[in-house]
């Protein structure tokens, strides 16, 4: 293979990764503090495409003031969601494993809400814009403008919100509900107000990766699945819980694919995704599934 | 010949070693305790035995038989059963149920649900359960749950029972029953009993024998008098037997 | 009366109905049957492994799915009588089942969830590469199918085939022993259940009827293409059917199908996406209220009403 295909591979790899990066932090927020299994997570993120696509279509608002709107939107749905379903439940539900499999269905319930309201409000049509599309280059690789903003606004969300957790109070608070939920609770930890920062945050990270994603892609009700599954993908990599190795994982996972489909062809995106997804649950070693099982 | 031995019995989590090099038996007929200070390995040894996790080295026996390297049921039908420190018994199913398990799967196990049924019904009158027998585990008191525990473990046929913590959080007078009941277990079934337990006088009250065990490894194997006045069980105690 | 009586008081005049409905049913009510008795064919048999041994399996479409190509493989090249054919497609699911449930029953919790949906969706996009690359064509038409009645009759003694294996494995040793690994595994195992063989052989015999009836249900669809025989709705269908009516036993799943169906069928075809909307909305109202479904309630009702009455005897 050529350095330049291999250079391309990499950009493109690293840019989508970028973004795939903010999608699997966002749904292993609440995967690692609350065993929280938002399946729906794509859906979210769908939402925020549309949001997006619509600001833009309509009064012409760039996608980046969008995405902060889309952010803002998804954690009031997840506040929402929180209060409504939630809440109650995590009181009562005792073992981590019920909490996952009680989320995982109750999502999967959001899951079909979410996708059929939007096929009947928006219709199953495509929906794509133009904004940004010119090329820089990066050493010799055309890139377009907005794949470099959204992926470097990713990143920098990404990032930021894992200096945040090292850094301040409140972050080390969600990092020891992550470590250890009872002995936090146990020196006066908040948890309640940490659940519902978590699903803010998530929904919200969720909402932005589905705006930046609407400048690069055509959005349908239906693209929600594939995201939450190579978010799955990367947590199981990187650790339930592990926001650092959401982040890289997301990177690598990003290469990964786009190698995949520079070897054989677009139309093997899914193909190749599902596959790895297969595979990675298959071969984990027990050591990262056991340790969380047990 | 021991009915249950293991030479150098090894086990590592990465790097955290939970037993190291050890080795111990139990004869026939015996009641033998296990007893050490928290986290000497006593319950990863009982794992151990019953295969949960591969040892990284040595060998474990029974009746004679290498018993390493087999799956947890098998070992359940060659007749070592056991109960779990926090009691684990089979949601969603009733009290008789979860007895009949053991007698469907284990040593010897019954082929038609009607014999396993009257086989848990006669266990649990044994032991006192038998107008709970329709309920559902749930609803069982902590007591009774862990009466349960043993009734199913019973049920499997063991000719070893490996006994975890089973005296935990009784009354004195509930401690008293349990002993006797165990006591019985070995008169009138033949069982040999390995007990892990944390409550002295009652453990050293009843074992022919004791084995200790700290930081993964054996330091004392003998009657419970020589135990108790051994230094190094005393030193591992931090100064002094534990009184509950 | 006992409940046996009571049960076949039930059970007879409605298989009477049934193995007759074609005589004199205009073929509206046949074709719905059909659909009716495939879901709840799915739903029954999902519960074996799913609702038994708590291993939650999105994967219903992929053994359903590899059914349909059996059909489709034979149909278009070998000929053989519907019989075998159903059977044949039974057995290649159940083969697939056993091959793939070791490595994948090894996983617990929302993972086998998760490794079953993504087979499942690579099922669909490998069947959907090969049809678009070697056989270069977009779907395969079944020509000349057996009658709808035909295909009636099949569904209705898969359906009872199912119901029957689904009622003697809960009474039964095997049974049993699922349970007690849904209840707690480790146990089991510890208790001398074989967990691993146990769990492979629940999985391969729910696959078996899953298979035997995408076998059928192909030759009423008569146009396969992966997208409609690996369809994940036909998954998240089936297993809403059997979580609404309930998981314990056979007769949640085919509640679930006749409530569900009956209501896409009222109201469905014309609004798509609100049906779909009302089971997204009616899972989430499940899980949270209704975890055991509507059996589940009905069972409830009648034990709280039970135990109101002996309050009241044992108070007089």
């Amino acid at each position: 293979m050529e350095w330049e295909t291999i250079w391309r591979i990499l950009v493109f790899g690293l840019t989508i990764g970028c973004i795939y990066a903010l999608i699997a932090v966002g749904l292993n927020l609440l995967w690692g503090t609350m065993r929280v299994l938002n399946i729906a997570h794509g859906q979210i993120i769908m939402l925020g495409g549309y949001t997006a696509f619509w600001l833009f279509t309509l009064y012409h608002i760039s996608t980046f003031l969008s995405a902060v709107l889309a952010a803002v939107g998804g954690a009031a749905l997840g506040l929402l969601i929180y209060r409504i379903i939630f809440s109650a439940s995590l009181r009562t539900i005792k073992s981590p494993e019920a909490v996952e499999v009680f989320s995982l269905l109750i999502f999967f319930g959001v899951l079909i809400l979410l996708e059929n309201a939007a096929c009947l409000v928006w219709t199953a049509d495509l929906r794509g814009y133009v904004y940004l599309t010119q090329n820089v280059e990066i050493w010799g690789t055309p890139l377009a403008l907005n794949r470099l903003f959204a992926s470097l606004a990713a990143i920098a969300i990404c990032l930021g919100f894992y200096i945040y957790l090292q850094r301040t109070l409140f972050g080390k608070v969600v990092r020891a509900v992550v470590q250890d939920k009872d002995a936090a609770q146990l020196v006066g930890v908040d948890v309640n107000k940490v659940y519902r920062f978590c699903f803010c945050i998530g929904f919200a990270m969720a909402g932005l990766a589905g705006a930046l994603l609407s400048m690069l892609y055509a959005i349908t009700p239906f693209i929600g699945l594939p995201y939450t599954m190579m978010a799955l993908v990367v947590i199981v990599l990187g650790g339930i819980g592990n926001i650092l190795g959401s982040l890289i994982g997301g990177l690598l996972l990003g290469l990964i694919i786009t190698a995949g489909v520079a070897m054989t062809s677009p139309a093997f995106s899914l193909l190749i995704l599902y596959g790895v997804f297969v595979l990675v649950i298959l071969f984990m070693p027990a050591g990262i599934l056991g340790r969380r099982l047990r | 010949m021991p009915v249950l031995e293991g030479v150098g019995v090894s086990k590592y989590f990465g790097g955290v070693v939970a037993l190291s090099n050890v080795s111990f038996h139990v004869d026939d007929g015996e009641i033998v305790g296990l007893i050490g200070p928290n986290g000497a390995g006593k319950t990863t040894l009982f794992n151990v035995i019953c295969c949960f996790y591969p040892l990284n080295s040595g060998v474990i026996k029974f009746k004679g038989e290498k018993i390493t390297g087999l799956k947890p049921h098998q070992v359940c039908r060659k007749g070592i059963a056991r109960t779990f420190q926090i009691t684990r018994s089979f949601a969603n199913m009733s009290v008789v149920d979860n007895v009949m398990i053991g007698a469907l799967f284990g040593k010897e196990a019954q082929g038609n649900l009607k014999s396993a049924r009257e086989e848990a019904m006669r266990l649990m009158g044994f032991i006192g359960l038998i107008e709970k027998a329709d309920m559902p585990v749930e609803s069982l008191t902590s007591i009774d749950a862990r009466r349960l525990e043993l009734v199913r473990a019973l049920a499997a046929k063991p000719k070893v029972l490996l006994l975890d913590e089973v005296l935990a959080g009784l009354n004195p007078s509930e401690v008293a029953e349990a002993m006797e009941l165990i006591r019985r277990l070995r008169d009138e079934m033949g069982i040999t009993i390995f007990m892990v337990e944390h409550i002295m006088k009652s453990v050293m009250g009843i074992s022919d024998r004791v084995i200790v065990l700290a930081d993964g490894q054996q330091i004392a194997d003998g009657t419970p008098k020589e135990v108790s006045a051994d230094p190094s069980v005393i030193q591992a105690y931090l100064g002094g037997a534990e009184e509950r | 009366m006992t409940p046996k009586t009571r049960m076949l008081t039930i059970l007879i005049p409605i298989f009477i109905i049934l193995s007759t409905l074609p005589l004199y049913a205009p073929a509206y009510y046949i074709s719905l049957s059909i659909i009716i008795f495939m879901y709840a064919i799915l739903g029954v048999s999902w519960i074996i492994i799913s609702g038994y041994t708590g291993y939650i399996s999105l994967g219903i479409a992929a053994f359903f799915g590899i059914g349909a190509y059996v059909t489709v493989l034979f149909w278009t090249t070998f000929p053989l009588p519907l019989p075998i054919l159903i059977v044949l497609g039974g057995l290649v699911s159940a083969f697939f089942a056993a091959v793939i449930g070791f490595p994948i029953l090894r996983i617990r919790g929302p993972y086998f969830v998760f490794v079953t949906l993504g087979l499942s969706m690579l099922l669909k996009y490998v069947f959907e590469v090969y049809q678009a690359y070697v056989l270069k064509r977009v779907g395969i038409p079944l020509l000349g199918p057996p009658s709808m009645e035909v295909l009636y009759y099949s569904l209705l003694v898969l359906g009872i085939i199912t119901i029957v294996s689904a009622h003697v494995i809960k009474n039964s040793k095997f049974g049993l022993g699922l349970f007690s690994i849904r209840g707690d595994e480790e146990a089991a195992e510890a208790m001398g259940v074989n967990t691993t063989m146990y769990k492979v052989a629940a999985f391969a015999i729910s696959s078996l009827f899953m298979g035997s009836a995408g076998a059928i249900v192909a030759l009423r669809w008569t146009w396969i293409e992966p997208h409609i025989v690996f369809n994940p709705m036909i998954t998240f269908q089936a297993s809403i059917m059997a979580l609404l009516g309930g998981w314990t036993d056979f007769r949640g799943p085919i509640l679930g199908a006749v409530v569900l169906v009956l209501i896409a069928e009222a109201f469905g075809i014309r609004y798509p996406y609100h049906y779909l909307i009302l089971l997204g909305i009616t899972l989430i109202l499940l899980v949270k209220f209704l975890p055991m479904g509507l059996i589940g309630a009905i069972e409830r009702l009648r034990i709280g009403k039970k135990q109101v009455s002996e309050v009241k005897d044992a108070g007089s």
